[in-house]
């Protein structure tokens, strides 16, 4: 977070300074929720959990080393638990192999003229890539987060962090170059 | 690392290395003027590595991410429901919240007047585009912002109480031209394939007041408010050139600002950072060394409202770090308790800063 002196003030119980906030989080939280599942009711209650926990405990913020791994992996951990449940309930959704609901690939993006044809083999491309590595790419360059935090977030080392984003980036790029000539 | 085994390093580099090279990834994703002007120097160094540098930049600037966005309501609801919900759990008492409640609630009703009027405008100009060969108009209201794709495939996004014209049934072979008022980030695509020969009609031209800016392939922003005019580069080359002829256009490298206003004898020309000019399209404000004067004069530029300060030496008062822009109310809260000064509302279209 820009602003150290916000989070100075939530601790002091400061209720505007908490609304800049909360807001701020509460768009990008929703946002990489519905990269999980289009359910926003359920990624709303993920995201008032995880604010009701850090108000309960605001007097301990600054013992926290980086705000935005502290949100983003408390918000991600809340929401897979959520969709887990709701998995014993229903059969909307699936998880994958590990168990871990997955980053969808359809909400990547290539900007590129192409024609109907392409797209299906662009498509095809994508899901060459794991949720992993698009997730990683995500909170890389999406939102900006550092690798450290990107690591925290996706409880990996910092090292496998760079690995991800490496093999990924090159491997979507072999699977999609013919198409691009 | 030395400078020599760094550019050493590249040496045997191919596209697939720059793709997953991480300070390639950072460059590609978070351009500044450093890490432009390191990887351009990068380039001359080993002509043989440009092209596959450029391939590689394309590449990674072509992957973009789905965006879902709340609305401002529903961001606003949630929040209040937040707070309930802490104070039935007793974890907050009932006054610290209310005290700010009426003004913040009033401002929010004039707010959604105007969207209402704008919107209606915009609806107009939509009908009347019909009429008028493929021309198109695209209007932002206070405090919204917009992407948007020509179609040559070049992106805009459009700042707050903005506007935008251009022709929408444009076709290949014809020059590009956009008319501006206001702010707005240009990202734009070749139409050839080899972008140091480019000719005149495959020209992007941007038209704002008192100037003109031609294309050849990038990235810039242009801040057209009241009497001034700003360009931006952030990546590739433009030519401006201006509607009073006694003016000589001007090449603009990257990192670089044009300044020119009806009342200056010439333009101005000088290094900025980048960042600051793109910043609120991640709905942040970062101004340079920003003074409170600076700060209220682009919040009204973009939300609509007038802004006093109360006391003029506060005018100059520096204030550092970005401000949120998300909404006035968040951008006033951070000014307010940086600066010392008490918000106050007379009515619904003005506020006044006062030295606490």
């Amino acid at each position: 977070m820009g602003n150290p002196f916000l989070l100075k003030k939530i601790m002091e119980g400061d209720i505007d300074a908490y609304s800049v906030v909360y807001k701020e989080y509460y768009r990008k939280l929703y946002n990489y929720g519905h990269k999980f599942s289009s359910d926003t009711a359920l990624i709303e209650d993920a995201i008032q959990e995880v604010f009701f926990d850090l108000w309960n405990r605001k007097e301990k913020l600054n013992n926290i080393e980086s705000f935005n791994s502290y949100i983003y992996s408390s918000f991600r951990y809340t929401l897979m638990k959520k969709l887990k449940d709701m998995k014993k309930l229903s059969f909307r959704e699936e998880p994958g192999e590990d168990g871990e609901f997955e980053f969808s690939a359809e909400s990547v993006m290539i900007e590129k003229e192409k024609n109907a044809e392409d797209e299906k083999s662009l498509e095809l491309a994508y899901k060459k890539l794991t949720p992993r590595q698009y997730e990683a790419i995500f909170l890389r360059y999406y939102e900006q987060l550092s690798y450290e935090e990107v690591a925290r977030v996706l409880k990996i080392s910092i090292k496998a962090t760079y690995k991800i984003m490496a093999r990924s980036i090159s491997s979507l790029k072999d699977n999609i170059k013919l198409l691009l000539i | 690392m030395k400078k020599e085994t760094l550019y050493k390093k590249y040496l045997h580099y191919e596209e697939s290395d720059f793709l997953s090279d991480p300070s390639f990834q950072d460059y590609a994703f978070n351009p500044t003027s450093e890490n432009e002007a390191f990887w351009r120097e990068i380039a001359e160094i080993h002509p043989a590595k440009a092209a596959a540098i450029g391939q590689a930049l394309d590449f990674l600037r072509t992957i973009r991410f789905k965006e879902q966005q709340p609305g401002e309501e529903q961001v606003n609801a949630a929040f209040n429901r937040h707070i309930e919900s802490l104070r039935s759990a007793g974890l907050l008492e009932n006054t610290t919240v209310v005290s700010r409640r009426p003004a913040w609630s009033f401002i929010r009703y004039a707010a959604a007047a105007l969207t209402g009027i704008l919107l209606l405008s915009g609806l107009y100009l939509l009908v009347n585009k019909t009429i008028t060969a493929g021309e198109l108009t695209v209007t932002t209201a206070f405090g919204e912002t917009r992407q948007l794709t020509l179609p040559d495939g070049s992106h805009v996004e459009l700042n707050a109480n903005s506007s935008i014209r251009y022709d929408k049934n444009w076709k290949k072979g014809n020059k590009r031209e956009i008319w501006l008022e206001g702010e707005a980030l240009f990202k734009v695509v070749h139409t050839n394939s080899d972008p140091s020969k480019i000719k005149p009609e495959e020209y992007f031209v941007v038209h704002t007041k008192g100037l003109n800016v031609t294309v050849l392939g990038t990235v810039f922003d242009v801040r057209q408010r009241r009497k001034t005019t700003e360009v931006v580069l952030q990546r590739g080359k433009v030519k401006v050139s201006f509607d009073r002829k006694d003016l000589e256009d001007i090449i603009l490298t990257p990192g670089k600002r044009i300044i020119y206003g009806d009342q200056m004898k010439k333009a101005e020309e000088d290094f900025v950072e980048t960042k600051n000019y793109t910043a609120w399209k991640e709905k942040k404000l970062l101004l340079i060394n920003p003074t409170l004067k600076e700060i209220t004069r682009y919040l009204e530029d973009n939300f609509g409202q007038k802004i006093t300060v109360s006391d003029t030496a506060l005018n100059d008062k520096m204030i550092a770090g970005p401000i949120p822009l998300n909404s006035l109310d968040d951008a006033l809260f951070v000014i307010s308790t940086v600066s010392g000064v008490d918000i106050i509302r007379p009515d619904s279209s003005s506020i006044l800063l006062k030295r606490r």
